[in-house]
């Protein structure tokens, strides 16, 4: 114990004040890092603000999504309640005989119960007899217009019938004779629509003007006589795009010592990488784009390989030369003395993960003319993985990795990343954008076969920039 | 300029000040830098974020205790988490050998500062790391246990380990000497 403690001495009285010598130009790199250094490159450093930063854009993402269903299903619902929607009315109580102010009789059928079908036949039936009346949409629209007219007339009648002192039930009725519907149709089947109205009418005026709106907005999207509910080509797109990434490598231990694992974990160190690749996109809605294509990705990894014990054996030879007074010549003496140096070699190898992958992304655009911002999402399928470099086995002996041979350690085929971006596009022309994405991928696959005996996985962050090139001008765009 | 006239001026961004502070203390620091670092390269970007880290939070520093001892916890600090990114495992190396050397102090006491700091920097990283919070920075195994988070008693472990081999090492270098 003493001899412990007096060598702990001897070493920190040695070194606790040993000074090493200070790089050339260090200074001037601490000042300009301490000018250009900003806070929030600070918080960026902490794996938990990515994790915050993660939560956000999946918040984003799921903001966006419900508000873009909200406005779907308002749509939906405006568009069924008028024309594609059954009505069926059951009348409480059959309808009476009704005296207007002119006198004229209308006849209702008892306990009868309608229905008015306003889809693409136009259908209008009755359950005991059905009368097809083949009009298009447009007919459909003139007869809710028409049967508007009707309502506001019978409006003027219930002033009327008020005035009259005429039972409330009267006030229901639509239609009378001289309103003119037997201009139209036949004076039969006006006095089956008057009859079959008599409450779904009532109902169905109360969808009010809007519908009509939504009506003559449908007319408006009319493809060759057909009905195509807010129709608009699809916009395609092809993305050029390249990104310099920030990886992050994972190792977990799963049959190998700690001492293995802490070994591979201090040789190796990662430097980077980058993607570049073609992908394209197509509008599948107003602001949402499927995104696919092809990419080709590349990790580098410094391997630094250094090999203890190496001894170096020199020969030193000191010649010394007596010199003898007394007229006697000079002695010379050689002495070979042989001096070892215990050391080690280090060796610095790049060693690069190259990876063939298909993204397969779900984009939600939306901006203005001049920019857009955008939130993808999705996965990234590796289709093929290949190394080159080395690495150490078990027995801690360097092992070549090459294309064709990778000695048992890893996969050629990665599977899947997760990956999130944040797009910031500028429309430059009419059909070329730029944009910059930066971007998160969480790989969960491991890298590494069966055999390894640990498994490393790659996360990676980094800012892709990009030109998007419109490939059909018929396209409206996306989120204007 | 006294110490605290230097403080105060690193705290009011004075370069003149900052670059004094530098060049008085640069040498040690890089020197500490080197006992964690695996290579140069390594030490000094951890020398750099140090001296950084050290002006940014200069104004924290309340005159209680040594100047130096602060300026050396912070660079110590950005030297473990530069190797906590690397994910140091600390293995639990059973050793059975009952034969632990006994050093002479006559065998270590010729042994230059530059010999000792290579001896150390050939000990693996986590007896390294070890050694030099304990032994050289004067930290207490469960202030070691806190900052690395690992057990004290792995501390301990390591540091016996770390001795020992540190000890072999100069053994072997006294029979080459010899």
């Amino acid at each position: 114990m003493p001899n412990e403690i007096n060598f702990d001495d001897f070493v920190k009285n040695s070194l606790h004040s040993h000074k090493s010598p200070v790089p050339n130009g260090l200074w001037d790199k601490i000042v300009a890092e301490k000018e250009t250094k900003k806070p929030v490159v600070f918080w960026w450093t902490d794996k938990r603000w990515y994790m915050v930063a993660a939560a956000c854009l999946l918040l984003i993402c799921g903001t966006c999504f419900v508000i873009s269903n909200k406005n779907n299903s308002e749509e939906v619902a405006t568009k069924s309640q008028v024309p594609s929607k059954q009505l069926k009315n059951t009348p409480s109580q059959p309808s009476k005989t009704e005296t207007i102010d002119n006198n004229t009789t209308l006849n209702s059928n008892d306990n009868s119960t309608n229905a008015i079908s306003s889809d693409s036949d136009s259908k209008i039936s009755e359950t005991d007899k059905t009368t097809n009346i083949g009009t298009n949409k447009e007919g459909s629209v003139k007869n809710v217009i028409f049967n508007t007219k009707r309502n506001e007339k019978r409006s003027a009648n219930t002033v009327n019938d008020t005035q009259l002192g005429n039972d409330k039930r009267q006030q229901q009725l639509p239609f009378t004779q001289n309103d003119g519907v037997a201009q139209d149709n036949s004076d039969n089947l006006v006095s089956k629509l008057a009859q079959a109205n008599t409450v779904s009418l009532s109902k169905l005026f109360n969808y009010n003007t809007k519908d009509i709106t939504s009506l003559k907005l449908k007319n408006q999207n009319k493809i060759f006589g057909l009905d195509c509910p807010n129709y608009k080509p699809s916009t395609w797109y092809l993305e050029a795009y390249g990104s310099a990434d920030y990886t992050m490598k994972n190792v977990f231990a799963y049959g190998v010592s700690n001492n293995y694992l802490q070994r591979i974990d201090s040789t190796t160190k990662m430097s980077g990488g980058f993607t570049f690749g073609l992908r394209v996109s197509k509008t599948i809605s107003d602001n949402f784009l499927l995104k696919s294509g092809l990419q080709y990705t590349q990790r580098n990894e410094q391997f630094t390989s250094k090999s203890d014990s190496i001894i170096t054996t020199t020969s030193v030879v000191t010649v010394r030369t007596i010199v003898r007074g007394g007229g006697l010549s000079d002695t010379t003496v050689r002495d070979t003395a042989t001096v070892q140096q215990i050391g080690y070699r280090k060796r610095v190898t790049n060693n690069q993960y190259k990876s063939l992958e298909i993204p397969l992304l779900l984009s939600y655009e939306n901006g203005n003319d001049k920019w857009h911002y955008a939130i993808n999402g999705g996965v990234i399928a590796n289709l093929t993985s290949w190394y080159q470099g080395e690495t150490l086995d078990t027995s801690f002996q360097l092992v070549p990795l090459s294309a064709k041979n990778t000695n048992g350690f890893y996969k050629s085929n990665l599977n899947l990343s997760l990956y999130a971006g944040l797009s910031i596009i500028r429309n430059i022309s009419e059909r070329l954008d730029i944009f910059a994405e930066p971007y998160f991928r969480y790989g969960i696959s491991n890298t590494n076969t069966s055999t390894a005996g640990y498994s490393q996985r790659f996360n990676a962050a980094g800012l892709t920039l990009g030109v998007r090139y419109k490939l059909n001008s018929k396209g409206s765009g996306v989120g204007n | 300029m006294t110490e605290h006239e230097l403080i105060k001026g690193c705290v009011d961004d004075n370069a003149t000040c900052q670059r004094l502070l530098f060049d008085q203390y640069a040498g040690k620091f890089m020197s500490i830098c080197m006992r964690y670092a695996n290579d140069a390269m390594e030490a000094e970007d951890m020398l750099q974020e140090g001296f950084i880290r050290i002006f940014k939070h200069m104004h924290q520093f309340k005159f209680e205790g040594s100047f130096e001892g602060w300026m050396r916890r912070i660079v110590v600090n950005v030297a473990l988490k530069h190797l906590q990114k690397k994910r140091i495992h600390f293995a639990e190396i059973k050793d059975d050998s009952h034969n632990d050397p006994q050093l002479p102090s006559y065998a270590y006491s010729s042994l230059g500062q530059e010999e000792l700091m290579k001896l150390i920097n050939n000990l693996p990283d986590g007896y390294r790391i070890v050694f030099n919070l304990n032994v050289i920075e004067g930290y207490s195994h469960e202030e070691i246990a806190q900052m690395l988070g690992i057990q004290a008693s792995t501390s301990r472990s390591q540091l016996v380990k770390a001795r020992k081999m540190l000890q072999s090492q100069i053994l072997q270098l006294e029979k080459i000497a010899v």
